[in-house]
């Protein structure tokens, strides 16, 4: 019998290997793989993705009451939302620096530095630190978590073209990681990245979110964008080499699909389900597409897509 | 080419017709001169990556005929095909309206009508007469396309009688039945599954077999992997 010629592509490159953690902390390592997302016949994928969960430092008015209501009461408190985070099998907690929104309590260095220095006390995973996504609030407060939590390596975000240099600054002094965000353009994160290294990061310190466009709402292109990143990473270019995380969580819940209580045609079917499978295909895609960390909101999309990794994972021996 | 400029396959010159071949703009079968040993090698040419496949004939459902890996490339043409399985094991009412429920669906979203596309009709029962009689029941409440899944070829042959008009997709040709399974595909025009889940090497030497009984429209199965649920 004929044995069939699997094509094997021989890539140059190499997605860094990023390290979240350690010093006394559990850590995480993600990246390092040497091709296309589960192609292991063709190079080395050293390891599977990793799945946050977000948390916010206020409760989060805006969010789906399916969302709240699995949750419960403890979205009022940070830090035992962060504990039950780590009991639903968060690999990393995403603290989302929410009340340090002008518009939503314009809270500032002091507030963020003492939640997070609590939620570092109550669990031992890795952290991530967003700010409220405006500038200079995100410099602020940013950077005050910074100085708090030199040495337990930390991710910060998000660096836009913007704010990159303060915060590549602070990461740099105080050995964290730095995440750089552009609004779906492969150009665009390849430039910043650029701008993150010659402020003198190093690229194991930097990861990308290109952002995140949910299923019905630009999946396509941020799956596009990420596989064009990693395609150009593999073939050798340096600069699109940083592990890539994505909002799949944020976003999906985003859409009148999860949202929307009323005024739905029937067809749509139970709403939590819906809003549940609509997260958990925005992150599988992402994933397929080669997202190395996955940023959900709901614990049962968490429990699913941690089903199906460590699934996949595990056929292979890892 | 023969160089005859004979006409016959509706260009003016041999040179224009094979320009036409070579664009993948007409079929080499056109020419009525060319040597067995030359129609081989140009047809295996100017076959597709992906061959176009197509199940059903009034809602037909085509398949196939990509030409990229990346849709960044150039662009995805065929969406896959969503398919509801229904057993013969099943109540034939219950069937009945699941049948029209499915094909009466659809959610109208950004100016698309989304819908799914037919039904795959297994033989769970292991009886010929149980899956004929799921068969009618289905295609007498729908005229979106089916797939027959069944290991017996006695059985695909009385099921075939059936439904063969709505040509429907064959499910499967195994390493144990293949021969016959070819035969029904050819007997019927209907394209045919190929399924060996012993691995990659062992499927491509089966679908050889079955091409080189005739058959051209084929899918090829791929090995299940179901997730271990709580």
């Amino acid at each position: 019998m004929s044995t069939l010629e699997v094509p094997v592509e021989k890539w140059t490159g190499k997605v860094y290997e990023v390290k979240l953690g350690g010093d006394g902390r559990k850590s995480v390592a993600i990246g390092g793989e040497t091709t296309l997302p589960f192609l292991h016949f063709e190079g080395s994928i050293p390891n599977r993705p990793a799945v946050a969960i977000e948390i916010q430092d206020r409760e989060p008015l805006d969010w789906s009451p399916h969302l709240v209501s699995a949750w419960g009461e403890i979205v009022k408190s940070p830090v035992t939302w962060a504990r039950k985070a780590a009991q639903y099998g968060a690999d990393v907690i995403v603290l989302r620096l929410r009340s340090a929104h002008p518009e939503q309590g314009n809270t500032g260095a002091n507030e963020a530095e003492k939640i997070v220095a609590e939620i570092l006390n109550a669990v031992d995973l890795p952290l991530i630190v967003l700010g409220p996504e405006v500038a200079e609030k995100d410099n602020e407060v940013l950077v005050a978590v910074s100085e708090l939590a030199r040495g337990q390596r930390v991710a910060l975000g998000n660096c836009t073209d913007k704010n990159y240099r303060t915060i590549a600054a602070s990461c740099l002094a105080n050995g964290h990681v730095a995440i750089a965000k552009t609004p779906n353009d492969v150009n665009l994160a390849k430039q910043l990245n650029i701008l993150l290294h010659e402020a003198g990061l190093p690229l194991d310190s930097i990861l990308n979110d290109p952002t995140t466009g949910s299923l019905g709402y630009g999946l396509e292109y941020t799956y596009s964008v990420i596989e064009r990143l990693r395609l150009a990473c593999l073939t050798g270019d340096e600069m699109t080499s940083a592990p890539i995380i994505c909002t799949a969580g944020e976003e999906s819940w985003r859409q009148k699909e999860s949202k929307a209580i009323e005024g739905v045609p029937q067809n749509w079917g139970a709403h939590e389900e819906r809003a549940i499978i609509w997260e958990m295909l925005t992150a599988t895609s992402l994933i397929t597409g080669g997202a190395n960390i996955i940023v959900l909101r709901h614990p049962r999309t968490v429990e699913l897509i941690k089903q199906q990794l460590l699934y996949a994972y595990q056929r292979r021996g890892h | 080419m023969p160089k005859t400029n004979c006409k016959k396959c509706g260009f003016p010159t041999c040179l224009a017709f094979a320009i036409k071949v070579a664009q993948k703009q007409t079929d080499i079968s056109l020419c009525p001169y060319l040597s067995e040993e030359s129609r081989q090698i140009l047809e295996a040419a100017s076959r597709p990556p992906i061959r176009l496949v197509s199940i059903g004939n009034h809602n037909k459902i085509e398949v196939g005929n990509e030409t990229v890996l990346f849709r960044h490339e150039k662009t995805f043409y065929h969406q896959p095909g969503l398919m509801v399985r229904i057993k013969d094991t099943q109540p034939l009412d219950n069937a009945a309206q699941l049948v029209s429920e499915v094909t009466n669906y659809s959610v109208e979203r950004v100016g698309l009508d989304l819908r799914l596309n037919g039904f795959a009709l297994a033989n769970e029962s292991g009886n010929a007469k149980k899956f004929c009689k799921l068969i009618k029941t289905v295609t007498d409440n729908t005229d979106l396309p089916v797939i027959l899944m069944s290991a017996e070829p006695t059985t695909m042959n009385l099921a075939l009688k059936e439904a063969a008009q709505d040509r429907p997709l064959i499910h499967a040709a195994t390493r144990n039945n293949w021969r016959d399974m070819a035969q029904l595909a050819l007997n019927y025009h209907c394209p045919l599954t190929v399924s060996e889940p012993q691995g990659l090497s062992q499927l491509a030497e089966l679908t050889k077999l079955v091409r080189q009984k005739g058959v051209e429209d084929i899918i090829l199965a791929q090995e299940l992997w179901t997730f271990p649920t709580q």
